[in-house]
């Protein structure tokens, strides 16, 4: 009855089941990243949208690792800690979002970890990432039905434009004009050449502007020149000097003319003075005059008068030449 | 008093379950017979379990199909039907067919045997009976089904996968992608436990009906019916437990 062909068909038959369990625990560990060391970072989230321990986690919409616990903080904040793939690692910075979202429409909720495009240093274990609520589907609705009303009354509008629009026959005019669009085009060259030239005098001007940066031509060096400020300073310091001596001088004159000593003080104050040089002038006057009358006395004297004659007569003469070049 | 009787009955059966712990572990044992057993009772049960969970996959796919196929969801097919069969079909296929194949068989041999006295010959002969007879039966059934249950998975996710591809096309890494994705841990675990827990029903009904026979060739008969009905009973009972247990440990 036992033979040794019973045992070794029992022994396929028991290796074959523990194959297939044994395959189906593998490939499961795989997926669920058991057996491979794993990378546990965390999130904090206001709402998880009833996501499970187990739930997986996706980067790029490749899944890298699962949920592994869940816990609520506090009434506004849900901790879960989630396993990831060691090899993601490299691909994964500190400043990655996570949000919580759906497999399609009905599926799975899973963790959806996105890319930032800052830079940031790789994540390390341990790490609380930062969190999004993606939309609700309730509220896009709701925003939905708004703009639905917005659209209502847009398209309206544009119908009444656009009827507007057929109508007008000065719209169609101008439409149809071949005209305007050659004067257009002549327009629009003008305005090239016009912005040509502005940009060469912009080019200029940047020209001139980085002449005088570097010191060249008279404003260049008045900007730029140190030597020069010196100068100036140096001049107006003498010019301090000067101005102050010249009131020092101004200020002894002054003294002079007041103090009362002195021959100015005299001049400008003294009224008896003045009594005698107004005294004086009239004698000189005096004077003058009969000096004037014994001048007139000696033309008439016999020794002077033959000059006297004789220059007359001269007079004479020119003023009748002047009078003949003249006609 | 029918209750008392039932309490009688479990009372009994429980000091039978206890007597196999007592015993069962305790040498000299009965390596041959405990393998000839594991012969009987797995390797001889295969065909019939990879028949039935095969048509149980296929017709399940095929019935399964036109529905999905109204919510657009033929994709879905392999992941319906591959749970299905891991977590509930292929335990409950192979424990039902085991109970009635072996469980009968079981009953009716050590039936016989007490009725045509020959447990007694054996305990005055000097070998236990009780060791030689029941324990290795018992631990057979309890090694056995769950591997039997692992194998009718395989066939019947095979067959389903036969079955989509009547239909539609699909790859096989496609199809073991599908089931794997949405596959867990905590799926697969209770499923193949519970299948230990139903080949020691198996075992331990058909054994007791069988050990405590009595009332001539009659008495034969009645136990092998009796430790089929109760078995493939507890057997559902089982399943129930099961899936209260792995959902108070949040394994669903």
């Amino acid at each position: 009855m036992p033979t040794a062909s019973h045992h070794i068909r029992l022994v396929l038959f028991v290796l074959a089941g523990l194959a297939c369990l044994a395959a189906t625990l593998v490939l499961l560990g795989q997926r669920q990243n058991l057996f491979g060391s794993s990378l546990a970072v965390q999130a904090d989230f206001r709402n998880v949208s009833g996501l499970l321990t187990g739930n997986n986690v996706r980067l790029a919409g490749i899944t890298v690792g699962t949920v592994k616990e869940i816990n609520i903080l506090n009434d506004s904040t849900v901790r879960v800690k989630m396993h990831l793939d060691r090899d993601v690692q490299r691909y994964l910075h500190q400043n990655a979002v996570a949000s919580v979202g759906t497999d399609g429409l009905v599926g799975n909720t899973i963790v959806n970890l996105t890319a930032t495009a800052a830079p940031a240093p790789l994540i390390a274990e341990g790490d609380v990432l930062r969190t999004t609520n993606p939309p609700a589907i309730d509220e896009m609705l709701k925003t939905l039905s708004v703009s639905n009303k917005n659209l209502v009354g847009i398209t309206e509008d544009l119908r009444q434009i656009t009827g507007k629009l057929n109508g007008s026959r000065a719209l169609w005019e101008l439409l149809g004009d071949q005209q305007v669009a050659a004067n257009v085009r002549q327009s629009l060259r003008q305005a090239a050449s016009a912005t040509a030239t502005l940009q060469a005098s912009a080019n200029d001007i940047s020209h001139l502007t980085r002449g005088i940066r570097q010191g060249r031509g008279p404003a260049g060096y008045l900007l730029t020149d140190k030597e020069f400020a010196g100068q100036m300073r140096h001049a107006t310091r003498q010019l301090a000097r000067s101005s102050s001596t010249l009131a020092g001088t101004l200020g002894s004159l002054q003294q002079q003319v007041q103090a009362g000593n002195g021959p100015l003080h005299t001049l400008l104050t003294d009224t008896a003075m003045s009594g005698q040089l107004r005294q004086t002038s009239r004698n000189v006057e005096q004077g003058t005059d009969g000096f004037n009358q014994n001048m007139e006395a000696l033309k008439h004297n016999f020794l002077l008068r033959g000059y006297f004659r004789k220059q007359a007569k001269k007079q004479a003469k020119a003023k009748k030449e002047a009078q003949a070049a003249g006609q | 008093m029918p209750a008392s009787a039932f309490f009688t009955e479990l009372r009994a059966m429980t000091g039978f379950a206890g007597r196999f712990f007592r015993e069962g572990f305790r040498p000299r044992y009965e390596w041959l017979e405990l393998l000839n057993q594991c012969y009987a009772i797995g390797y001889q049960s295969l065909p019939l379990v990879g028949i039935t969970s095969f048509i149980m996959g296929l017709v399940l796919t095929l019935r399964l199909r036109p529905t999905m196929v109204q919510f657009g969801a033929t994709s879905w097919i392999p992941v319906m039907v591959g749970l299905t069969i891991i977590q509930e079909l292929a335990p409950i296929i192979t424990g039902l067919m085991v109970s009635g194949k072996v469980g009968s068989s079981i009953g009716a041999e050590l039936g016989s045997m007490r009725v045509s006295e020959q447990i007694d010959a054996m305990e005055v002969s000097g070998t236990n009976p009780f060791k030689y007879l029941v324990v290795t039966r018992i631990l057979a059934a309890t090694l056995m089904v769950p591997i039997l249950t692992l194998l009718a998975d395989a066939i019947g996710l095979f067959a389903c996968y036969l079955g989509i591809n009547l239909q539609g096309v699909t790859s096989v890494a496609l199809f073991m992608n599908n089931i794997l994705g949405s596959l867990t841990f905590g799926q697969v675990l209770p499923a193949v436990v519970k299948t230990f827990f139903f080949g020691f029903a198996i075992g331990l009904i058909g054994c007791y009906k069988g050990y405590n026979a009595s009332k001539g060739t009659q008495g034969v008969g009645v136990a092998a019916n009796s430790a089929v009905v109760l078995s493939s009973l507890l057997i559902f009972l089982l399943d129930l437990v099961a899936v209260g247990v792995s959902t108070a440990f949040g394994l669903i």
